[in-house]
């Protein structure tokens, strides 16, 4: 019974710590996003978002 | 009426009722209430002001809901108001518009504060008593700017429910079942086999009332889920499961997935009175079946050697034993036709009470126990809104699962709609329609069992009348061979007893009837509503 406790406890943890890896992974991803968004100014970030949005949507529009 | 007619109307009459309230001196009146502090009071007062026209704003919307349910009822068809009340997935606009606005935010405004993660590790380093081990995750992000790496938390929580999103799109369900028929108050057990390109493979939120045990991969794109759980009687499908992915601060994206392989589970009533169907020892207790009545006729079944009877067919004479010197005797056989049942099941009374469901759900499979016990052929025909029937066949599980099967299956959603509503949530519709069809169910079930759509909601009625013709028509049709009918049913007046008494009499067979109700106009045995088996064995001397 205790073991069975225990492993459960373990996969728990394993489990969060599966999670917080990716996390942290996309929170680097994302940091880095923003870092290299933050040396343009305002109009340049909107041509940037705007233009990548547009790809995305086109690309799935095409898929469909 | 259409009920959507209904909630029309109540919704017209709510709005109407908010509007005259609306006109009430409501403000007035709540401005002769006054608080001491300053700043609570007024706040009231601008609450006080606003409450006439906040109740007026809703009475109206209210009242432009009511008018647009009423067109939508008349302009579309059965299927798409059925698509449009039972809808899966709701699209919620201003929840979507906020969480845009939450993401973008970040993305165009990026800022830094200036103060770094190394900062915040120093301070952590200094602690006293061991604490300063805390400062460790600091330190490996201490080339963040503390301002920026929040904005990217946000941002990053996003793309996690991207990949939660599209693990689920890209990956594959594989169920795998242990038992598929069982009783009611066993266990059932299948495992949910789950693989995804990308990590972060959601646990799927099971539609009935089971649990389940995780096995999962560090990263969680693979996992095994034991599933176990006691299930009411009835059938259960697990071809269609729901995903609900949130990640905060975004909250319950909700995604229907297919699984790679049909899944079914039946669960059978439990019967009470166990050594009524299951005998101890078949060599000292009488069996089940060698009470059913078999009649001698042209079957190629050896049933015995009795006396000459004038008339009596050369061929079946038995010519040894007078070679021997013996008496004249003939060879009997058992007739094909009279070990064949038929059993009507009368499910077209709309207002039937679960208790009566449930009596004859137990009859139903305690007959079907009984009699294919000694190879006796049954056929099961079921008068609901979509007729359905089993031919004839020996086959206990292939008989007991159509009951069960069926026995939902007099929904109120159409086919058309039903397909709709699956549409909506998973796109193609072809492979559910395939396997509906190799499952022997309906489309409207099938959203029933797959726990997709909890509660029928009445939109359409039937009338019993027109569905029983209808039935009858179709029993006529479909009975190929004759038999002994017998109808289960939970009453019925003497107009559709007639009914049945024509199609019995069009086809040559010997009718019964079986009811927890005195049924008119006929010889019927009454079903014991506790314990329907009983009513079984009964049956059985007659």
């Amino acid at each position: 019974m205790e073991v069975d406790v225990l492993m459960r406890l373990l996969g728990f943890v394993k489990r969060i710590a599966g999670e917080l890896t990716v996390l942290v992974i996309v929170l680097n991803a994302a940091y880095f996003l923003l870092s290299f968004l933050h040396i343009f100014d305002i109009q340049a970030r909107i041509t940037i978002i705007s233009s990548f949005l547009l790809i995305l949507s086109l690309f799935i529009l095409r898929r469909r | 009426m259409r009920t959507p007619l209904k909630i029309m109307l109540k919704r017209f009459a709510l709005g109407v009722f908010l509007f005259l309230i609306s006109l009430l001196p409501l403000r007035e009146a709540l401005l002769g209430m006054r608080f001491i502090n300053k700043d609570v009071d007024f706040v009231f007062v601008l609450f006080a002001i606003a409450v006439p026209h906040i109740i007026r704003s809703i009475a109206m919307w209210t009242i432009i809901r009511a008018l647009f349910l009423f067109f939508k009822m008349i302009a579309m068809s059965r299927g798409k108001v059925e698509a449009a009340i039972y809808k899966l997935r709701k699209r919620r606009w201003l929840k979507n518009g906020f969480y845009a606005a939450v993401v973008f935010l970040p993305l165009l405004f990026p800022v830094k504060g200036g103060t770094t993660f190394a900062a915040v590790a120093n301070a952590l380093m200094n602690l006293p008593y061991g604490f300063s081990i805390l400062a460790i995750p600091f330190v490996l992000i201490g080339y963040m700017d503390i301002l920026m790496a929040l904005e990217a938390l946000i941002v990053a929580s996003f793309f996690v429910h991207i990949i939660r999103i599209l693990s689920i799109k890209y990956g594959t369900i594989t169920p795998y079942t242990k038992n598929k028929v069982v009783e009611e108050g066993r266990k059932i057990e299948f495992l949910l086999e789950s693989r995804s390109p990308l990590p972060l493979f959601s646990f799927p939120r099971l539609p009935f009332k089971v649990s389940s045990r995780l096995r999962a991969s560090f990263l969680k794109n693979r996992y095994t889920a034991e599933v176990t759980g006691k299930l009411d009687v009835g059938y259960y499908r697990f071809d269609v499961i729901k995903f609900e992915v949130a990640t905060f601060p975004f909250f319950f994206s909700t995604i229907y997935k297919t699984t790679a392989k049909p899944i079914s589970i039946t669960v059978l009533p439990r019967i009470a009175v166990k050594n009524l169907v299951y005998t101890k020892n078949p060599y000292t207790v009488r069996e089940a079946g060698d009470l059913i009545k078999k009649l001698t006729g042209s079957s190629l079944e050896f049933a015995g050697i009795r006396q000459f009877i004038p008339g009596d067919p050369p061929s079946k004479i038995y010519w040894k034993a007078l070679a021997k010197g013996g008496d004249l005797l003939t060879k009997d056989f058992f007739s094909p036709a009279e070990d064949r049942w038929i059993l009507v099941i009368d499910a077209s009374n709309p207002h039937m009470k679960k208790e009566e469901i449930e009596t004859l759900l137990k009859f139903s499979r305690a007959f079907v126990e009984l009699f294919t016990r000694k190879n006796v052929e049954v056929s099961i025909h079921l008068i609901a809104p979509t007729y359905s029937s089993i031919g004839y066949s020996t086959k206990k599980k292939d008989l007991l699962s159509f009951i069960v099967k069926h026995w939902g299956e007099f929904r109120h959603i159409s086919h058309e709609g039903a397909r709709e509503i699956l549409k909506e949530a998973i796109g193609n519709t072809e492979e559910m329609e395939e396997r509906c069809k190799k499952g022997g169910i309906s489309m409207s079930s099938f959203l029933f069992y797959t726990g997709l759509v909890k509660k029928p909601k009445k939109v359409f009625h039937w009338r019993r009348k027109a569905i029983f013709a209808r039935s009858m028509l179709e029993l006529t049709k479909s009975l190929r061979k004759s038999g002994k009918m017998l109808v289960v049913t939970p009453g019925m007046d003497g107009g559709l007893v007639d009914q049945v008494k024509k199609v019995a009499r069009i086809k040559r067979c010997a009718l019964l009837f079986a009811s927890p109700a005195k049924i008119p106009n006929t010889h019927s045995y009454i079903i014991d509503k506790k314990t329907p088996e009983k009513s079984v064995w009964r049956l059985m001397y007659s």
